[in-house]
């Protein structure tokens, strides 16, 4: 009887030390914070950006719509990414959501890191494509890899 | 039926341990900032978009009277 008792709390410390080592709440919460805040300085510097962009090429192809659409592309698909790291965001946001309220969902909110940490690669690849992209590479490649080691290998299951 | 000293006590640590591991689950003092509702690049990418296919549609009458 003794020996089964033991066995037991070995399984128990083994499941609190599995939660100690595994994703924590806080540091969840604090990269989740860290990645919104990151992805608002990022809107703040392209935003402006593009305006301007878009006024010199207007004014340069008032009437050639073909250049000016092929212009303006890599500065909408930079929106669209943007759009996708915005979207992970608040998807992390709802995961946390449910955590805090004692949802079993560590495995989801994993996986929607691994989304964001895909999300801001392709921002990367967008911004590349980008004239003067300098600070807007520098902010995303930090947060990225962040998300990267807290998704824990998970994969983002949308590609 | 009276239970051990020990068979007590065992019970006692694990019901800590269970707490123990709630409390790692939930943590209430962390705060979550609130989700992005829309960036400016996407508002302002929209006014942009809505405003050259107007100035198309213009030209287009324009050209076709």
């Amino acid at each position: 009887m003794a020996n089964v008792l033991v066995l037991m709390m070995a399984g128990l410390a083994l499941t609190a030390s599995g939660c100690a080592t595994g994703l924590d709440y806080e540091r969840a919460v604090t990269v989740h914070n860290v990645y919104r805040r990151v992805l608002l300085d990022v809107d703040r510097e392209f935003t402006p950006a593009m305006v301007d962009a878009e006024k010199r090429i207007a004014l340069a192809n008032q009437k050639l719509d073909d250049v000016y659409d092929a212009e303006m592309k890599p500065w909408l698909a930079a929106v669209t990414a943007l759009k996708l790291a915005r979207q992970t965001e608040q998807a992390m946001h709802t995961s946390l959501e449910q955590w805090q309220a004692g949802a079993e969902n560590g495995t989801v909110l994993k996986s929607t890191y691994a989304c964001a940490s895909d999300a801001v690669e392709k921002l990367s690849l967008a911004f590349g494509e980008l004239p003067d992209n300098s600070v807007l590479y520098a902010a995303s490649f930090a947060i990225s890899a962040q998300l990267r080691v807290l998704s824990d290998g998970e994969r983002c299951p949308v590609q | 039926m009276m239970l051990s000293p020990l068979v007590t006590k065992l019970v006692s640590v694990a019901a800590t341990a269970v707490e123990f591991v709630s409390s790692l689950r939930k943590k209430p003092e962390a705060k979550l900032d609130p989700p992005i509702q829309k960036t400016q690049a996407e508002m302002a990418a929209e006014r942009i978009q809505a405003r050259r296919a107007a100035e198309r549609l213009e030209r287009d009458k324009e050209q076709k009277p």
